[in-house]
């Protein structure tokens, strides 16, 4: 299945990117995604921790916060919200 | 629950020349007399007026707000001015808050304001100054600020409007201290927050007065984005709300009803 990953907040500016498709087995998790992703881009690498599962972001899926361990559909847009504090 | 409306009983009346003055909002139907009347009697603490603080500042005061307490660090520096709304080119050289409370004083007269030109983490009665308001608004560019006015306002009870952005991604909400999801709710870990962060002026004035007007309709009304986060995205000019949830768990409100 396909995904599209779209980036809010720092790490947009930090890849330069919006949004990208991202090929996934079925069934996989969000946290298949982000862990695809920051293999993907290793400019991200800081924002997933794959030993203990720990990232600063907020994951976001039709407009609802979800968990690391939430499924995915074919088609799905994950949103992923950088902490901000630019004021 | 700190947060609450002031009944009508409770707030002085306007004057001839606010009723005047205010005249055009006063007829929008949800604010009212009575809103104008608790905007008025209402004391709001802005964390750094830079390019975020500042239009909210400014919306504020020009709102009718009755106090405002400026809190800013350092002094103006030519690359702020491409945002600063409340500073000038004389200002250059001089304190953030002094010179905003300057400007904000020659548009209201009547405005109470109480500068400090300092960040809120170097105030040593942070806690009982923030107690003194009726809301905070969190617009400071870095997470040890947000997080020290963060923890004042859960300890006060006090609401806080917490406003954020980096190019043109910008983010809003409101805490209500043990009634919704806090700072460290929505987000745990500060992640990777880098300064210098990239600033158009359009963006953070957009969001200030967006963070204002949150304000009000705490102040007059009621909150419309406590428990709720609002992303913008400024490029595509898209908005987002997403519910958030407090966390049981969480280190900082988990203990506070």
């Amino acid at each position: 299945m396909t995904i599209v990953v779209q980036l809010f907040g720092p790490l947009r500016e930090r890849l330069g990117l919006d949004e990208t498709p991202l090929a996934l087995p079925d069934g996989a998790t969000a946290r298949d995604a982000l862990a695809a992703f920051v293999a993907a881009h290793s400019e991200a690498a800081d924002y997933y921790d794959a030993k203990t599962g720990r990232t600063p972001l907020m994951l976001i899926v039709d407009g609802e916060r979800v968990a690391l361990d939430a499924a995915l559909a074919d088609g799905a847009a994950l949103l992923l919200v950088s902490p901000m504090a630019g004021g | 629950m700190r947060w609450r409306l002031k009944s009508a009983e409770e707030l002085p009346p306007l004057a001839e020349a606010q009723r005047e003055r205010y005249a055009r909002q006063i007829m929008q139907a949800e604010l009212g007399e009575l809103g104008q009347r608790r905007l008025a009697a209402a004391t709001a603490l802005v964390s750094r007026h830079g390019g975020l603080g500042g239009p909210a500042a400014l919306s504020l005061a020009m709102a009718g707000i009755g106090k405002l307490i400026l809190v800013h660090p350092g002094r103006l520096v030519q690359p702020a001015l491409n945002r600063m709304n409340l500073m000038s080119e004389a200002g250059l050289g001089q304190g953030h808050s002094t010179q905003a409370a300057e400007t904000l004083k020659r548009c209201r007269a009547d405005l109470v304001v109480e500068p400090h030109d300092c960040a809120v983490n170097d105030l040593e009665n942070l806690n009982e100054i923030v107690a003194g308001c009726d809301v905070v608004v969190s617009a400071a560019p870095t997470f040890e600020e947000r997080r020290c006015l963060h923890q004042a306002c859960l300890r006060t009870r006090t609401p806080m409007v917490e406003a954020a952005m980096s190019g043109y991604s910008a983010l809003l909400f409101t805490i209500l201290p043990g009634e919704t999801a806090c700072l460290q709710c929505a987000f745990p870990d500060d992640g990777g927050w880098e300064e210098p962060f990239p600033v158009l002026g359009a963006v953070a004035h957009a969001l200030g007065a967006m963070a204002a007007l949150e304000a009000v309709h705490l102040l007059t009304d009621a909150p419309q984005l406590a428990g709720t986060l609002l992303l913008w995205d400024a490029k595509k000019m898209t908005m987002t709300r997403v519910a958030l949830r407090r966390d049981p768990q969480c280190p900082a409100c988990g203990g506070l009803d």
